[in-house]
């Protein structure tokens, strides 16, 4: 369970973009967050994965503060970023795949799940194209694949349908 | 506009910068060579300069008229008027005069020549004073030499004549200097002979006797002189103008010389053409060195800009959507890159000439200037317009690029011909370039570059196989979970910009690696070489009176043998002979200097060419010499066909024929011998009947040796029936067809009979004092097997035959072909005096003074060689020089390939940091963070080494060690691969420590971007 | 495409107003590394001149396709195309950039990309103009009379990275509208925008159309903007699938007779599908009769008039 608690944040000297705000995440529920483009959303996604520290306020998982990205993957915090934050230079698998080890599953079985996701997202043909020969559609695909593939306890999706 | 390209540099600033900065560099390598070549070629020149003959570096022209009176001054004359035109600018002219004759002084006399020489007086020392213009009636006055003073017996203020003309003693002069070249060699100071006791003074009693201004003689005829010019190179000359100039001068002035009627001579264009030589030799070996800096100069902008030039993709893209014709983007293109590219060119000259001056303060052997010449600048130029080349190359795929290519926010890969078509190109230069150089002959063009096109062509293949299996090997590893190796292969192998920065490492290392390598073999080819021509540490060529002077000479300079042997050296006359060494052959194995490549050990060879003597010596001491002969032959039919007697006797003088007066006649006669020469010691050689036709059998009996003085005082009895009779003393000079036989009893004799027959050689018997024929070590070249008979020229130039004792690879001093036989035999079995080159072979170890004490027992020393300075002279000629060049070079491009890395890792740092940012916050742990550049460097190791061999295999055959091409010894097939390691191991440390760095730098952005 | 490339004869007058365009059977196919991709399978398209229009579709649907061949950037595979009276099919790449430069202007999607960011408005416009400019008989406007019209007066001297978002967006248009052409298309300018930054751009854009009479084609995938601009074309698999007009949605009829089911009723009628075919003068009937247990494709696409398809083909 994720909570923001009175938190401010602010990219490094600037006006902060959220000021006092207060968010409970509850376990299966999908939490939609809208607004004009300027206004924060993006700012306050980054701050629940953890790769902002609040200037105000905490940020908590399970009880505990959230102390930077790494925490938060340990916490199993899923982020797909706005941008896709995908490595070009890797395959769609080899993305997928990266992310899964790194998170603790066997290789063998990283692998199947890999392609089962890709599958599930209608990139089974794409799995072995690197990421930048993929058209922005795909890409954004393969995002939301990784994301899922996570089965992270937390799933942050940031514009993953424009 | 300009506006727009102004503010695209402004924009691109660091890129504008990085481009100026390796265009600079481009330019600077470019520039470098031909400046070296230039200082280096006036080192050249100078080296030669000072090694030439002074009749190489004169041109003399003769008057054809001969004048009366004694030599003067020519220079108001019309012939130094004419000289004066016809010399060429820079030659510095010396005017003289001669008359040659007679001078007759109270002891003796000399034929000898007075000389007006311009400047003579300020190269000698003067017992006196220097001869000054006289006038009517005074005596002209001269100066002479020590030994002219000597034999004629004239002192300072004495008179002698010459040619009958009187003349006074101004001064006794020495010179100051006699290698200088005023003396032209031997032309004015005689050398010295040789004689019993030594003197240290040089000259002899011929030299040039020396005059000043005269009032003109009252007889016209008695001296009549010819005017001399002799026109000087010097080395001024050859800094300032080309080998070519100077040849098309003397052949003017030779022409033109002719034509005036001016006789003369030069060995002047010897020197120009070894000038030249050495001078192209220089500039061809250069080129490797020079290509490999400017290749990897344009490699490196390649590499470093290609990256940046992907910021150039949208607005080409952007331009190209708005109907911007492409002719105007290649404006713009070229533009922006033009401006660093001008810039650099003058940069690039002051680097150059920097570097070139540098190394040629370090490299060369004599003092040289470099200077700025167009040469340089165009260069230069060259250069800075390859950089520029190799910018526009980088954008040229994206300037004819579809629009729709470059308005994707991620270029397409390039695919298919293109991709390939540099390593087609490549191979194919280097594949010709190989071809050219192994198809022999001189090198020249492509073939000079051949290392460097084979190791780049060979970088890009290896360089595309490392990419393929990078790729596969780090998706495989991704695949089974090892992240941090597969990202870090996979970062490298898959982005084709790395294809050339790995073969660009590939070329540094390997062509250092062959650089260092030919130096390497280099070093050692000179060492050896240096030790077989020269044979032993120190060679002295002495002048001596006969073979057996100086034997006993260098014996008495050094009784024990510890360090210096006797040798007399002879080439061949006929071209199929074989060159003859003949040592004293007990000092052998201490004093020469022992090699591989001979094959054979010292010690060995001196115990097979001196086997025991079979007989002693027979020696005769007085000025007559009377053997009593028994003749039996009938006179009658051999009517006036003379039988006569020829003795062959050595002495310290030499070895001569003496013949009887008296010819033979049947019956018992004592036949008398003059023999002045053994009036101190000599030996017998041998006794010849010297019949050319012999009608009817002819016996001599030989029955008495007697030595006596003119006055018949001191008779000795040398040899007794009894001993003549002994025929184990006496060899037939011809076995086949005389006889020997001998008698016993009262009349105790020997007999020789000669049959009927003409005869060309004289029928005799020679003194068995030596072994015939003679035991030689003979080189394997000749063919003859091991004991086999060899025919050659003995060490009096006479053909005699040898027993090939034992066969070497090499022989010192003579090389690849040769025989070497012991010197006290060799001079026992000759029949005529001196032929060959005389020696005095040292070891390191003799005293100081060694050369004194050989002076002392008469012998004149002419010149020395070491090996130390022969190997010197190696490392000063054009082929040492080019390889010193191209080490730096290749040392240079080291520091060129860790820049295209760091530039290369510059250009990738955004990407790379980005990606994996976005991957540590997916999870990625931070331990799996690699700079990836380890790749590179590991396979720059590799590659390097590999390619390294290939090149050493196909081209080394080619790199021109020795000016001459040739060496008596084989060169190695390998250099030392500890030295080869030293230099080639801080390399990779450095391209490995670069990596580390590069990826501490990336590990450290990415902490920093990841907040941990 | 039978006719040689060649080079249009570059008399191209100052246009009045803007350009009709029409596609007919438009093909595009090309190559990847792993295979080819048909990006257009037939469209045809109509559009009056000095009409504006929304090209909507999801992505991989072939409107960056479509837009880019419309824009001169590159030839059909099959199929003609009419910017005007230009037949850009048999244009050379020298006659499609002469197009370029006098009568399409493209806005990239992604303000900034439209302009070079080291020089300013100004020059941005006139470095546009220059191929227009070599043009006998062209009139260009000034830069500051285009700056003026979208809104972005006295901007001249500034570079694109001191404006606004909003501002960014209409430099961009000003950067396509600088050579004046009859023809302007315009990629996603709204999508990185808030309300007030897209109010800002549609302004610009209907002034344009108003003043000039330029031809206006926008790719959006936002509904608001289909709404204000009057008519949307819906691209989906590579042809014209749907339009909407003035807020109500129609079918439309391709060039080959075909239709695209609506897509909410493509997943309960799936390929293979069989109808029964009832018509009228003024409708169409078609009754499901049949639907199979295997998928074919899934275009939805039904035959009006001739035979229903066998399956599997």
């Amino acid at each position: 369970m994720l909570n923001m608690d009175g938190v401010s944040v602010g990219y490094g000297d600037a006006p902060a973009v959220l000021t006092d705000i207060s968010v409970t995440v509850r376990p299966g529920r999908v939490l939609a967050l809208t607004g004009s483009s300027g206004a924060g959303k993006t700012t306050l996604l980054n701050a629940m994965a953890g790769l902002l520290r609040p200037r105000d306020g905490s940020v908590t998982v399970d009880g505990r503060p959230l102390r930077d990205r790494d925490h938060a993957v340990e916490h199993r915090i899923v982020l797909i970023p706005q941008d896709n934050g995908l490595a070009p230079i890797l395959t769609a698998a080899e993305n997928l795949q990266v992310a899964l080890v790194a998170g603790g599953v066997t290789p063998p079985e990283a692998l199947r799940q890999t392609a089962a996701m890709l599958d599930l997202l209608g990139l089974a043909g794409q799995a072995d194209q690197l990421v930048e020969e993929l058209s922005g559609g795909q890409q954004q695909r393969t995002a939301v694949a990784r994301g899922l593939a996570l089965r992270g306890g937390v799933l942050l999706a940031d514009e993953v349908t424009s | 506009m300009l506006t727009v390209i102004w503010g695209a540099l402004a924009a691109r600033r660091a890129q504008a910068l990085a481009v100026l900065l390796l265009a600079v560099l481009a330019s600077a390598a470019a520039a470098a060579a031909p400046s070296y070549v230039a200082a280096a070629g006036q080192a050249l020149a100078r080296y030669e300069v000072s090694r030439a003959t002074p009749n190489e570096l004169r041109l003399r022209l003769a008057d054809p008229v001969e004048y009366p009176g004694v030599p003067g001054d020519p220079a108001r004359t019309p012939f130094a008027d004419m000289v004066k035109k016809l010399t060429p600018a820079g030659f510095e002219v010396v005017l003289g005069a001669q008359s040659g004759g007679v001078a007759a002084g109270r002891d003796g006399t000399v034929t000898s020549s007075l000389v007006f020489r311009a400047g003579v007086c300020e190269r000698v020392t003067v017992a006196g004073a220097c001869p000054r213009a006289t006038s009517r009636g005074q005596l002209p006055e001269v100066m002479v030499g020590t030994h002219t003073a000597a034999r004629l017996g004239v002192a300072v203020g004495d008179q002698f004549t010459f040619g009958a003309v009187p003349v006074r003693v101004a001064g006794i002069y020495q010179p100051l200097d006699a290698t200088d070249p005023f003396w032209l060699g031997a032309e004015y100071i005689r050398p010295a002979a040789a004689g019993p006791t030594g003197t240290s003074a040089v000259g002899s009693a011929e030299d040039a006797i020396f005059t000043a201004e005269a009032a003109p003689l009252t007889d016209d005829q008695a001296i009549l002189y010819r005017s001399t010019a002799d026109l000087y190179v010097t080395e001024r000359l050859f800094d300032t103008r080309s080998v070519a100039d100077l040849r098309a001068a003397v052949t003017v002035v030779t022409r033109d010389g002719s034509r005036e009627g001016l006789g003369g001579g030069t060995s002047l264009s010897s020197l120009l053409d070894r000038v030249a030589l050495q001078r192209g030799q220089l500039a061809d070996g250069v080129t490797l060195g020079a290509g490999l800096l400017v290749l990897l100069c344009w490699l490196v902008l390649f590499v470093a800009v290609g990256s940046a030039a992907d910021q150039r993709r949208p607005e080409q893209g952007l331009l190209l959507l708005r109907g911007v014709q492409r002719r105007r983007l290649w404006a713009l293109a070229i533009g922006e890159h033009a401006i660093p590219a001008l810039f650099a060119i003058p940069l690039g000259c002051l680097g150059g000439l920097t570097a070139a001056t540098l190394l040629a303060a370090h490299t060369l052997p004599a003092r040289a200037d470099v200077t700025v010449d167009a040469t340089v600048i165009g260069f230069a130029a060259i250069g800075a317009l390859g950089a520029l080349a190799a910018v526009l190359l980088t954008q040229a795929r994206m300037l004819s690029a579809p629009v729709v290519d470059l308005l994707r926010r991620v270029p397409a890969r390039v695919r298919g011909w293109r991709a390939t078509i540099g390593d087609v190109v490549a191979v194919s230069v280097a594949v010709a370039a190989v071809v050219q150089l192994r198809s022999g002959g001189s090198p020249s063009g492509l073939a000079l570059v051949a290392p460097v096109a084979g190791a780049l062509a060979a970088g890009l293949l290896l360089a595309r196989v490392t990419m393929i299996a990078g790729g596969a090997v780090g998706g495989a590893l991704l695949a089974r979970g090892r992240t941090a190796g597969g990202l870090a292969l996979v970062q490298v192998a898959r982005q084709p910009r790395f294809r050339p920065l790995i073969a660009l490492l590939t070329v540094v290392v390997a062509m250092l690696a062959f650089t260092v390598a030919t130096s390497e073999v280099a070093s050692a080819a000179y060492r050896d070489r240096a030790i077989v021509e020269v044979g032993a540490p120190r060679v002295v060529e002495v002048g001596a009176t006969s073979r057996s002077h100086l034997l006993a000479a260098v014996r008495a300079a050094d009784p024990e043998g510890r360090f210096a042997m006797a040798t007399v050296v002879t080439g061949s006359s006929s071209a199929a002979g074989t060159p003859l060494l003949a040592v004293d052959s007990d000092r052998l194995a201490t004093v020469a200097r022992p090699h591989s490549s001979y094959g054979m050990s010292l010690a060995d060879v001196e115990r097979k060419i001196r086997p025991t003597a079979p007989g002693a010596p027979v020696h005769l001491r007085g000025r007559l010499l009377t053997i009593v002969i028994s003749a039996s032959f009938d006179a009658e039919v051999f009517g006036g066909n003379r039988v006569r007697l020829a003795v062959t006797v050595s002495s310290a003088n030499g070895t001569r024929v003496a013949t009887s007066r008296q010819d033979i006649e049947p019956g018992r006669k004592g036949y008398v011998l003059q023999v002045p020469e053994c009036a101190q010691d000599c030996r017998l050689v041998k006794i010849d009947i010297v019949a050319p036709v012999v009608s009817r059998n002819l016996e001599v009996r030989f029955e008495e040796m007697r030595t006596g003085d003119e006055d018949g005082e001191h008779e000795t009895m040398v040899l007794t029936g009894a001993q003549f009779a002994d025929i184990t003393r006496w060899r037939l000079t011809d076995p086949d067809d005389t006889f020997l036989d001998a008698t016993s009893g009262t009349d105790v004799a020997l007999i020789l009979t000669v049959p009927e027959n003409r005869r060309a050689t004289p029928a005799g018997i020679a003194v068995a004092d030596a072994p015939f024929p003679l035991p030689v070590y003979l080189t394997r070249s000749t063919g003859t097997p091991l004991g086999g008979t060899h025919p050659y020229d003995g060490v009096d130039g006479t053909p005699t035959t040898a027993l090939v004792g034992g066969v070497a690879d090499r022989l010192p001093r003579l090389g690849g072909s040769g025989l070497v036989v012991d010197l006290e035999y060799a001079d026992r079995l000759a029949v005529a005096s001196q032929s060959g080159k005389e020696e005095v072979w040292l070891t390191g170890t003799a005293p100081v003074d060694v050369l004194d004490r050989l002076r002392a027992q008469g012998l004149v020393v002419q010149s020395e060689r070491t090996i130390t300075g022969v190997r010197q002279d190696f490392d000063r000629q054009a082929p040492a020089l080019a390889l010193r060049f191209n080490l730096f070079a290749a040392l240079a491009g080291v520091l060129i390939g860790a820049a295209g890395l760091i530039a290369m890792a510059a250009a990738e740092q955004r990407a790379r940091v980005a990606m994996l940012v976005a991957l540590r916050r997916q999870g990625l742990p931070p331990r799996a963070v690699r700079g990836g550049y380890g790749l590179p460097a590991a396979v720059a190791a590799v590659s390097g080494g590999l390619v390294t061999v290939v090149i050493w295999l196909l081209t080394r055959s080619g790199q021109r060690l020795f000016s001459d091409g040739r060496s008596p010894v084989p060169l190695p097939d390998w250099p030392d691969v500890g030295r080869l390691l030293m230099f080639t191991m801080p390399t990779i440390a450095l391209f490995a420590l670069t990596a580390v760095v590069l990826g501490r730098v990336v590990a450290a952005s990415v902490r920093r971007r990841s907040g941990r | 495409m039978t006719a040689e490339p060649h080079d249009e004869p570059l008399t191209l007058a100052r246009p009045a107003e803007g350009v009709a365009v029409t596609c007919h059977r438009l093909i595009h196919i090309y190559s990847t590394g792993t295979g080819d991709v048909v990006a257009l399978s037939g469209v045809d398209l109509r559009i009056s001149p000095g009409e504006m229009l929304a090209l909507v579709g999801p992505s991989g649907s072939g409107k960056s396709t479509l837009v880019a061949i419309l824009g001169g950037l590159m030839q059909p595979s099959a199929g003609r195309v009419y910017v005007g009276d230009h037949e850009l099919s048999r244009l050379s790449s020298k006659g499609l950039a002469a197009l370029r430069g006098a009568t399409i202007g493209t806005v990239l999607q992604g303000a900034e990309r439209n302009l070079l960011p080291y020089v300013s408005l100004s020059r941005n416009i006139w470095l546009a103009q220059r191929p227009a400019a070599r043009l006998a008989g062209r009139r260009l406007d000034p830069p500051e009379a285009i700056l003026d019209l979208v809104g972005l007066a006295g901007a001249g001297s500034r570079r694109v990275g001191d404006l606004t978002p909003g501002q960014r967006q209409r430099a961009a248009l000003a950067q396509g509208l600088a050579a004046g052409p009859g023809l302007l298309l315009v990629d996603e300018p709204t999508s990185q925008l808030d309300a007030s930054g897209r109010d800002e751009v549609l302004a610009a854009l209907t002034a344009v159309n108003a003043e000039r009479g330029t031809t206006v084609v926008v790719v959006t995938h936002d509904g608001e903007v289909g709404a204000q601009l009057g008519r949307a074309v819906t691209i989906r698999d590579g042809r014209v699938g749907a339009e909407g007009r003035n807020g109500r949605d129609f079918a439309v009829v391709a060039g080959d007779g075909t239709i695209q089911l609506p897509p909410e009723t493509v997943a309960t009628f799936p390929a293979g599908t069989l109808f029964e075919v009832d018509h009228t003068d003024q409708s169409i009937t078609l009754r499901a009769v049949a639907t199979p247990s295997s998928l074919g494709g899934d275009d939805g696409v039904a035959r009006v008039g001739g035979e229903p398809r066998p399956s599997g083909s």
